[in-house]
């Protein structure tokens, strides 16, 4: 039995949750969120130096699953999502809930076990696990969180759903065989499992459940739910799908439209989901190309996206946390108050946007060269593009309209200790994960393909990035002064998700409508018929009817006589 | 979980207003220690002065792509000395100048959901917090 529960990483994760919702002390409860993902990383370390003996499966209804199979690349996502779980646990060590500890930690310990499945099956309950486990994060954010949750449920149910029809019918396919490996495109099991993972990698027109439940969650739920729902689904794409040529467009796609959505929302933890969308896009993209340097952009590019998204994430969640809001036309001139957050907000935003020695720099650079060599010029383009747009929406929106812009005359205190903790690992983080001397070259000795060799700090890559950096910055200042640039106004953005919030639930409002006006028609048509049927039984059959009244019996003999007749007719027919 | 705010404004203040907000000098009591040494940060012509940083930066950037120039395997067919430059500047402008056509377009009431407009305080900031809405 113990080998079995340390036979997966994520499975220790799970009991622990598990017994965090059981125990009522929240110390003990702390000291569970922090270790859980620590031990699960020894794991991880433990089973990694003999991949062959740590595969571990088990037979159910004679069907074999794959609890347990570790390579370099689950190896790196096992170890960032422990990472993501550790700075977690500092940021929400002052949140006293029972439900958040359990169900972040049951969360984090499906994400892991499904990097860690070696079947779809497998895979098909922790994804599942990771999805009801995760909403409890949403609703704990309060009144208009649940009605996100419910949404975010359904369209995650749906995902697996979609995920298990699509394994079946590749299983199917292919001999009975649910091993993870590359599915490609060609069988429509493939097409289901690749709408099922786009949905929660959160594919154009899938999307908007990441922009409708994340701003919702609580402070601490919105940080955790960054880490994990589509960095599991992006590993599944790269298990599956990688080389794809579908996956460049899509991912290029994904990199331009939130762009848009981003500079006109005014709720700014939705502004960073929008950009969360965005560096998925990336990733997405740099899976299409599926060579060995775009792989490795992938999941260098994860790595650097947890920790510098989980970053702004916490500084938006802090600046919550004390003046009560996220809406950056509320917001403003917060340095003066929040002078360490306003640090690590910068240096998250100069991470996203990859100015030169902060983390994606050094991590979408590959995914972009891996483009350019595979003469994806146009791609290629889409991306820089889509990389300006970066520039503005994290690089500078965020932490302009928090932090400095006008000044809101909101004076709070700076964030608690432990949020300024996790935010200065982060920090930290971003800057190694970047550094030219010992810190890039670290990352890059746990990439899926060590062999290959990629340096981001050649003269040019530094000279055009910083072009690209200074030219958003200089058309930012000059918008400003020509008062082109918007002010930050509240308002409901539309997006795609109007579609079944609105139209959709008006079709149904309109069907619900119709179903009981019809209703009530047909029960009267109904009422009125077995009325008359009544009516007229009664006039036949009653005492006083048709039937009871005296009538001569000469007529009973002929009726008699003639149904004698007919059935003499019948019995000779039938002899004959 | 935090506090809820114990007091909250009788009367709703109008946007942006100063009506709710203490004058600078009892404000500036509230001023981190740490913020102080930056104030200036947010002084006019500071701000007025930012734009300088581009312009020097782009300028030194762009002049050293001939000290580092592209080699053939990292060079689009598009790449010329300035073009990420100019790629920055026009990106960033097209997104910025498409944002009050879309806005027109897209936005609608806060409530337009039927969700609640004002999102709940779940903590209580232990200094002073200032609604302009």
């Amino acid at each position: 039995m113990i080998d079995l529960i340390l036979s997966n990483p994520g499975f220790l994760v799970i009991i622990a949750g598990v017994l965090c919702a059981l125990v009522p002390i929240s110390s003990i409860r702390k000291f569970l969120v922090g270790a859980a993902p620590i031990a699960a990383a020894v794991i991880i370390f433990t089973a990694f130096k003999d991949p062959e003996a740590a595969r571990t499966a088990i037979s159910v209804g004679g069907q074999e699953m794959i609890l347990m199979r570790i390579d370099r690349l689950a190896m790196l996502w096992g170890y960032v999502f422990c990472l993501a779980g550790v700075l977690n646990a500092i940021y929400g060590l002052h949140e006293k809930c029972k439900i958040t500890d359990a169900s972040a930690l049951i969360y984090m310990g499906a994400a892991i076990s499904g990097v860690y499945a070696g079947d779809f099956l497998t895979l098909f309950i922790f994804w599942e696990m990771a999805a009801i486990s995760s909403v409890l994060l949403v609703w704990k954010g309060g009144e208009n969180s649940f009605s996100a949750g419910v949404r975010y449920l359904a369209i995650h149910v749906l995902s697996g759903v979609l995920l298990l029809a699509g394994a079946v019918m590749w299983g199917r396919h292919n001999g009975g065989d649910f091993t993870i490996g590359h599915v490609g495109l060609e069988n429509p099991g493939g097409l289901l499992l690749l709408l099922a993972m786009g949905i929660k990698c959160g594919f154009p027109l899938l999307h908007n459940w990441i922009q409708d439940a994340y701003p919702k969650a609580s402070i601490t739920g919105t940080v955790i739910l960054s880490a994990f729902t589509t960095k599991l689904a992006l590993y599944a794409l790269a298990r599956c799908f990688a080389g794809e040529d579908i996956l460049i467009y899509i991912g290029a796609i994904m990199t331009c439209f939130p762009v848009f959505f981003a500079v006109i929302e005014n709720d700014l933890r939705r502004v960073l989901s929008y950009s969360l969308n965005n560096q998925l896009g990336f990733m997405v993209c740099g899976i299409g190309i599926g060579t060995d340097l775009a792989m490795n952009g992938v999941a260098a590019h994860l790595a650097a996206d947890v920790i510098f998204k989980g970053l702004l994430f916490m500084s938006m969640g802090a600046v919550m946390y004390r003046t009560g809001t996220a809406k950056a036309s509320d917001l403003g001139g917060l340095f003066r108050s929040m002078p360490l957050t306003t640090v690590f907000c910068l240096i998250g935003a100069g991470s996203i946007a990859a100015f030169p020695f902060l983390s994606a720099f050094v991590t979408k650079s590959m995914i972009m060269t891996a483009a350019l060599y595979e003469h994806h010029e146009v791609v290629l383009a889409m991306l820089l593009f889509a990389s300006a747009g970066v520039m503005e929406h994290s690089g500078i929106k965020v932490p302009y309209f928090t932090f400095f812009s006008h000044d809101s005359g909101k004076r709070v205190e700076e964030a608690p200790w432990n949020m300024l903790v996790a935010m200065g690992l982060a920090s930290l983080l971003c800057v190694f994960f970047a550094f030219p001397w010992g810190g890039y070259q670290f990352l890059y000795s746990l990439l899926p393909n060590p062999e290959v060799h990629y340096n981001p700090y050649t003269g040019n890559h530094v000279v055009t990035q910083l072009q690209l950096l200074f030219g958003a910055i200089l058309a930012f200042n000059l918008l400003k002064k020509a008062k082109v640039y918007p002010d930050e106004r509240r308002a409901e953005i539309l997006d795609f998700d109007w579609t079944y919030r609105r139209l959709g639930k008006s079709i149904a409002v309109w069907i619900d409508a119709m179903w009981t006006r019809l209703s009530a028609n047909v029960a009267v048509i109904r009422a009125n018929f077995i009325d008359k049927a009544g009516r007229r039984l009664y006039q036949m059959f009653s005492p006083a009817g048709t039937f009871s009244e005296a009538a001569p019996s000469g007529m009973a003999a002929v009726l008699t006589g003639g149904m004698l007749v007919v059935l003499f007719f019948v019995i000779y027919l039938a002899r004959l | 979980m935090a506090k809820k705010p114990t007091e909250t404004p009788s009367k709703k203040p109008s946007r942006r207003s100063t009506d709710n907000v203490p004058s600078m000098d009892v404000r500036d009591e509230y001023i981190h220690p740490l913020s102080r040494k930056f104030l200036w940060l947010g002084e006019q012509k500071v701000i007025d002065g930012f734009i300088w940083v581009p312009i020097i930066g782009l300028i030194i950037s762009t002049m050293a792509v001939f000290i580092y120039p592209f080699d053939d395997a990292h060079k689009a067919s598009w790449d010329f000395f300035a073009s990420w430059a100019i790629i920055g500047l026009v990106a960033y402008s097209i997104v910025v100048i498409s944002a009050e056509p879309l806005f027109r377009l897209l936005s609608r009431k806060e409530n337009y959901y039927g969700e609640e407009v004002e999102p709940e305080i779940i903590v209580a900031p232990k200094v002073e917090v200032h609604h302009h809405d």
